[in-house]
């Protein structure tokens, strides 16, 4: 694992600080630290056979932050620098699961994700449409990065669109507009990328919560 | 594409919103100007708005809301300072209030999201505000007040609950079924209040209904849900469209704002009307406490949306069946949930509204008819249903637990305490006849050289207490006369084992067959003798395998050195015989051989065959063949009163075996005249205050017991009681049967507090014996069981087992026998069948080989295994056991008439059903 055992609550409020003073090697920092906590999150829900948690991006970000963040009075700018950091991080997690439940190679190269714990997370249609998705969000960003960071912080961050038009400093209705549009056009991009089969089923159930 | 062209695709796409539905290809198409490409993509992008179903991972990934947002705390709501966020839910953001004027009242506020916010709906919420502040109930949080943020957002006061969603409340606090029930029928109360005035809850689920430290329930958000979404009189065409968006929470897209509020509804606990966009009435609500309870009873929800798509959550929402809550549930809850939990919760869920509850009200009545073993709704007709129920409705700790504890208990007396009592006779006529004037000489010797023997507080000692004092003394006087000093030995040996002082008696019999050993070598009369005594020495004393294999070497070597026709050889025989299992097949041989030497030795039929027929008698009676049993009592009574009278202790033994028997037979009127008979003969042999008197008295009064005559029978059970406290101490094994047997009568009776004192009053070590003190615990547990209840006492009889396993010595079949039964009975009582089954089946085994069938015993055990079958309905195998069963089981005079007729009613009632 490669999140620190010692003070993590620490460290992370630290390197916020740090990424606040201007340090944006700190923001590199904060990535395996989010990493290794998140996974944990939803290994534990996982274990507590929570299964429809694993994935909400929303409760999981939310808990690591309560558990990674010092002093839950920081500044805005600050929590929105968390978030953000994390929403790339769950980003980054989920593309490993989804690569490990398609036997892919290839992975962020922070902590291997076993072919059974990427399972238990997802099936493998919903792989299919994590790789997809992620795929779809590296061609926008160039185009539209703005748009791109709206849908990653909506989607892997859990935002909502005040807080995502305060992280990035842009109104709400534009968040929503970027937001609207970004995800009308990745559905579609998805869509696209997976042929047809998209209206079937999923091959695989899992467990209810 | 690169970044103009999507802005400029977004741009047209945003705009194409706002465009009404049937004008949007048109204007398209000029914004376009002839751009194909441009056209498509934007096409494109709106198929992609209005089609969630393309990225099913949407619903997972934005799942769940997150708390922590506190941008309107340290803000003014009307009279009302936020606090702090408290909650964040599917209708918006919730707060901590504070009251700021002169009443100083926490409240919670929710203020509502942005996007929900349009005219229309500020008009209707003020309208419906009104309606629900006429919403008073004390588990319904009605609103106090209302108003619109500085931002425009309206926002709702309500009565702060500090409390937790109450499937929490009944995991954090380990509720028991009954409780969950209990906290349910309360939430069904309070939904069929508002029910009664027209408001429909529409979003009823855990978060909504909170239970606070106290265990006091409120019902939050009443009639919200209608605030925000169209009225069911109006229905609205977008509705179920919206409805049909992918498993997400509130204000997370950004959806038009008019039938924005339809999303907000959870779509876990929506119900499938709700999913299709159909009317919404009481019956929307009664689903919802249909999930409520299948979540309370699992654990689990009816429909988890997991992970699946909206679509896939609706269809299981219309059209697939839950999973029974007894299938969902942890196994430990399955057994109690089968039947009628299930069908309620399910009737409950049922697709069609019309096909559920009519209402709350009679949801609640149907948890309370399950609750108080009525017949539910839900099951009427099925006639396992009806079995189960009968059982379950049956007070089955009423059943004959105190008096079937006894009458175990008598059948495992019967045998030891009637042979002990006939031993000591035994021993006192040969006292008499072969050694009294050896005796007599020493005895005089003795007192001549002692003085008057006084002993403080007590009169003169009897010449047992003499010898028991002065043992020592005696054998060392006789110093030198080696075969009257091992005859003395040997004497004083029997005489220490009939007062059960086992460990001098074995050290004196040891000491005596050395001596005798010496003196004559092994082929010796008087040798073998003392063998013979030391083997039943280790009977009497509890090691009973020791035990026989001594009496069998002294039989061996009796044939061989004294010939089959020696008179010590019936003796040796019945010996071995009574040693042996009751029901062994080797000891009704041994005891025919027995039989048969003894009318061989005696040409008119004399005392040795008496004791034979008695002991017959009571292989019989072990055996269950009572009516031999009788018959044998009955010729060596006649035979005693011939030969001794009948004042004669012998024959008053044997008519108590007679009295035993009797009762057994269901013949109680004999049976207790013939008890009352042997007081008075006991009083005239042995004098008014004698052990002989208190234990008679004992035995009529669980005659009267075994006759269900209580009163008589407490009466009797008092002065034995009284008697035996005057000749012994508390610790007396006598003492405290006949105590633990008056304590039976007084549960009988239902004076519990009463019972329960007397057997306090024996102490938590109070056993005079580890089996004393298991049976004064088993007894205490059926107590619990009759008086608190099975569920109550099941626990803690599963881990007596445990205890009663471990004692030491080892539990003689029937402790253990009395305990499974309990253990089956509380099975059966809280309709946990399948254990029932396997305890009963347990029991049937345990008692295979000492009381074959039709042993009334056996009878018992079966009828138990026959009624959990039942109950199972498993009926053909439950008539079938029946059949075999309940014949011996109701011809036994100990059995309780209303446990046999249960049992008619339920072999009935398999029977019917097998057919």
């Amino acid at each position: 694992m490669a999140g620190p055992v010692d003070n993590p609550q620490g460290e992370v409020t630290e390197l916020l600080q740090q990424l606040r003073a201007g340090d944006s090697e700190a923001f590199d920092a904060l990535i395996p630290q989010l990493y290794g906590e998140l996974r944990r999150i939803a290994r534990e829900n996982l274990r507590r056979e929570r299964r429809g948690h694993t994935l909400a991006t929303t409760a999981l970000v939310n808990e690591a932050y309560l558990r990674l963040v010092e002093n839950r009075q920081i500044s805005a700018r600050d929590r929105s620098q968390f978030f953000g950091a994390a929403s790339l991080t769950m980003r980054r997690i989920l593309a490993d699961y989804a690569r490990a439940r398609k036997r892919l190679k290839r992975g962020s190269g922070v902590a291997p994700v076993s072919l059974e714990e990427a399972s238990e997370v997802m099936s493998a249609p919903e792989a299919d449409e994590i790789l997809a998705l992620d795929d779809a969000l590296e061609r926008l960003a160039p185009v539209y990065e703005r748009a791109s960071l709206v849908v990653q912080l909506r989607f892997f961050g859990g935002l909502e669109m005040q807080e995502i038009s305060s992280a990035l400093g842009i109104s709400v209705r534009t968040a929503r507009r970027d937001w609207i549009s970004a995800r009308a056009w990745l559905r579609q991009e998805v869509a696209d990328d997976l042929g047809v089969d998209m209206s079937d089923p999923p091959e695989e159930s899992r467990g209810s919560e | 594409m690169d970044t103009d062209r999507w802005k400029h695709i977004q741009s047209l796409f945003l705009d194409l919103l706002e465009v009404e539905e049937g004008q949007r290809d048109e204007w398209l198409r000029d914004a376009c100007a002839g751009d194909r490409d441009l056209e498509r993509a934007v096409l494109k992008m709106s198929r992609g708005h209005r089609d969630d179903s393309q990225l099913r991972i949407e619903g997972r990934l934005l799942k769940a809301q997150r708390a922590g947002d506190g941008d309107l705390a340290g803000q003014r709501l009307g009279a009302y300072l936020v606090q702090r966020e408290i909650g964040r839910g599917g209708m918006g953001t919730v707060y901590l209030a504070e009251r700021v004027d002169a009443y100083q009242q926490r409240v919670a506020i929710k203020v509502l999201s942005p996007g929900l916010r349009n005219p229309e709906l500020d008009e209707r919420f003020r309208r419906e505000r009104q309606i629900l502040a006429g919403l008073t109930h004390p588990h319904i949080a009605n609103i106090l007040d209302g108003g619109v943020t500085t931002d425009g957002r309206p926002f709702l006061v309500l009565p702060y609950v500090d409390g937790l969603p109450i499937t929490q409340y009944a995991e954090d606090r380990g509720l028991d079924l009954r409780q969950r029930l209990g906290l349910f029928q309360t939430v069904c109360d309070a939904v069929h209040h508002a029910h009664g005035r027209l408001i429909v809850h529409r979003d009823l689920k855990p978060s909504n209904i909170l239970v606070s430290d106290g265990g006091d329930v409120k019902l939050l958000d009443f009639g919200i849900a209608k605030l925000l979404t169209a009225p069911v009189s109006e229905p609205d065409p977008t509705a179920s469209a919206d409805v049909r968006e992918p498993v997400r929470s509130a204000g997370s897209a950004g959806a038009t704002g008019a039938t924005q509020g339809l999303r907000l509804l959870t779509p876990e606990h929506a119900a499938p009307e709700q999913v299709q966009g159909q009317a919404v009435t009481t019956a929307t609500d009664v689903w919802a406490l249909g999930v409520l309870l299948y979540q309370l009873l699992t654990g689990a929800k009816p429909f988890p949306a997991a992970d699946k798509t909206r679509e896939e959550l609706e269809e299981a929402i219309c059209r697939r069946d839950p999973i029974p809550p007894s299938a969902a549930a942890p196994a430990a809850w399955a057994k109690r949930l089968r039947g009628d939990l299930d069908a309620v919760a399910l009737r409950a869920l049922a697709k069609d509204p019309d096909r559920r509850y009519q209402s709350a009200e009679q949801l609640a009545d149907e948890v309370r008819r399950h609750l108080v073993s009525e017949p539910v709704r839900a099951r009427s007709g099925t006639p396992a249903y009806r079995t189960a129920l009968f059982l379950r409705r049956h007070a089955w700790q009423t059943a004959a637990v105190g008096v079937f504890i006894m009458s175990l208990l008598a059948f495992a007396a019967q045998s030891t305490l009637q042979s002990k009592a006939l031993q000591r006779e035994r021993d006192a006529a040969r006292l008499d006849r072969d050694t009294a004037e050896q005796v007599t000489q020493v005895l005089v010797d003795l007192f001549e050289t002692t003085n008057p023997i006084h002993r403080p507080g007590s009169g003169a000692m009897t010449v047992e207490e003499l010898l028991d004092e002065h043992s020592d003394r005696v054998i060392a006087g006789l110093d030198g006369e080696g075969v009257v000093q091992a005859k003395m030995r040997h004497i004083l040996g029997t005489v220490h084992r009939a007062h059960s002082r086992f460990d001098r008696s074995r050290e004196l019999l040891q000491g005596a067959l050395e001596q005798q050993v010496e003196l004559a070598g092994w082929d010796d009369r008087a040798t073998l003798e003392i063998l013979h005594d030391l083997g039943s020495l280790e009977v009497t004393s509890g090691d009973r395998d020791v035990g026989l294999d001594t009496l069998r070497r002294a039989l061996d070597l009796r044939r061989k050195a004294l010939g089959e026709d020696d008179p010590s050889i019936p003796v040796s025989l019945e010996a071995v015989a009574n040693a042996l299992p009751p029901a062994s097949p080797e000891r009704s041989q041994l005891l025919d051989e027995a039989l048969e030497k003894r009318r061989h030795l005696e040409p008119e039929p004399g005392l040795g065959t008496a004791d034979v027929l008695n002991n017959l008698g009571l292989a019989r009676l072990a055996e269950g063949r009572l009516k031999e049993a009788l018959a044998l009592f009955e010729q060596s009574g006649e035979l005693v009163e011939k030969l001794l009278g009948e004042d004669h202790p012998f024959a008053v033994v044997i008519m108590a075996n007679i009295s035993v028997t009797l009762t057994n037979l269901n013949r109680f009127e004999e049976a207790q005249e013939l008890d009352r008979d042997l007081v008075e003969r006991s009083r005239a042999i042995y004098g008014p205050e004698s052990a002989a008197v208190a234990k008679a008295l004992n035995n009529l009064g669980t005659t009267l017991a075994a006759g269900r005559r209580w009163p008589e029978a407490e009466e009797a059970l008092g002065q034995s009681l009284a008697l035996h406290r005057q000749l012994f101490d508390l610790g007396h094994v006598e003492t405290q049967n006949t105590f633990r047997n008056l304590a039976y009568v007084i549960e009988f009776q239902g004076r519990f507090d009463e019972a329960r004192a007397l057997l306090e009053e024996l102490g938590p070590d109070g056993g005079a014996t580890p089996r004393d003190a298991a049976l004064i615990e088993i007894q205490i547990e059926g107590l619990r069981l009759r008086s608190e209840g099975a569920r109550v006492a099941l626990p803690r009889l599963q881990s007596l087992a445990a205890r009663l396993e471990a004692t030491e010595p080892p539990l003689d079949t029937i402790v253990l026998a009395i305990h499974e039964s309990l253990l089956g009975l509380a099975y059966l009582e809280t309709g946990q069948f399948e254990d029932a089954e396997a305890t009963y089946r347990g029991l049937s085994t345990s008692f295979e080989g000492h009381y074959p069938p039709p042993h009334p015993l056996w009878a018992k055990a079966e009828c138990g295994i026959a009624a959990a079958l039942a109950g199972r309905g498993l009926n053909d195998d439950a008539h079938r056991r029946f059949e075999a069963c309940i014949e011996p089981f109701a011809g036994w005079g100990w059995a309780n008439p209303q446990t046999v007729e249960l049992y008619r009613r339920l072999a009935e009632s398999a029977a019917t059903a097998a057919r």
